[in-house]
């Protein structure tokens, strides 16, 4: 059941990847389309169009928005279900849409389609667009580097996967749609239970209990260290 | 997870998004 799981996962990771970067092209090309006969168009409605959209306009832009949030919901939930968490890099499909739609402003703006100088309100949409992808960008790059190269990386916590404080700047720098992933709450740690008091007994009985926890292999040196240390300051803390 | 694992799901990746592009383009062919 395990490796069906797996694979419908993985095969939903790639179907979903496939669809978000298919749905970031339409867009950016539907918008390309737009821009390039003076950035705004109409169709249907009983007024009277002064400029008809190009062909194909609506479908591309309502479709590949819609396909947007499912490719990018597909790759981010199934592919946190694969081994290493994959989960994350569904994340990069914020920055590929607003630094591709963003160029699309820049270039318009700075030439416009229907002659005429730079257009400042469309440069300035550029640049926001740009903020808006490659701030998170920053954060996303640093996630996949450690995620490729976990020998490279100092934190080794978390080697091979995309870290947690790394996933939550990316996460938390797109505004003003938040998007967190599915990983964070699987991941997220238990919160540690504060030491109660104990006596000397207590404390003793506690560390006979952690080291055949140790010795059974249930807690790995570190963890029995960490145990250690937690109860040990608890008595510290009293005396 | 091994070393394999993860260049393959590179590879795999990679190619997903490439056909996304490839597929994406091939649309607003299709439909303009």
């Amino acid at each position: 059941v395990d490796g069906q799981v797996r694979a419908a996962a993985f095969v939903l990771y790639v179907v979903g990847l496939v669809v978000l970067a298919a749905a970031t092209v339409a867009v950016y090309l539907a918008m390309r389309d737009v821009m390039a006969i003076g950035g705004s168009c109409a169709s249907g409605g009983p007024y009277e169009v002064a400029t008809p959209c190009p062909k194909g306009t609506g479908t591309l832009m309502v479709g590949g928005f819609f396909g947007w949030f499912v490719g990018a919901g597909l790759a981010a939930i199934a592919g946190s279900r694969l081994p290493g968490g994959y989960g994350s890099l569904a994340l990069l499909g914020w920055p590929a849409l607003f630094l591709s739609l963003g160029w699309n402003f820049l270039e318009f703006g700075f030439e416009p389609a229907n002659g005429g100088g730079t257009d400042g309100s469309l440069v300035f949409c550029g640049v926001l667009f740009f903020l808006m992808g490659g701030v998170p960008l920053l954060f996303g790059l640093k996630g996949l580097a450690r995620a490729l190269w976990p020998a490279a990386s100092p934190a080794t916590e978390e080697s091979g996967s995309w870290s947690l404080t790394d996933q939550i700047r990316m996460a938390t720098s797109l505004s003003p749609l938040r998007m967190v992933d599915v990983r964070l709450k699987a991941e997220r740690p238990a919160p540690e239970p504060a030491p109660e008091p104990a006596s000397g007994e207590d404390i003793a009985r506690e560390l006979e209990r952690l080291a055949d926890l140790h010795s059974r292999g249930a807690l790995d040196d570190d963890e029995f260290e960490r145990a250690k240390a937690i109860l040990l300051s608890g008595e510290e803390d009293r005396s | 997870v091994s070393t394999l694992y993860r260049v393959t799901m590179l590879v795999v990746t990679l190619a997903a998004v490439a056909g996304g592009i490839g597929l994406g383009a091939w649309a607003h062919a299709v439909l303009s």
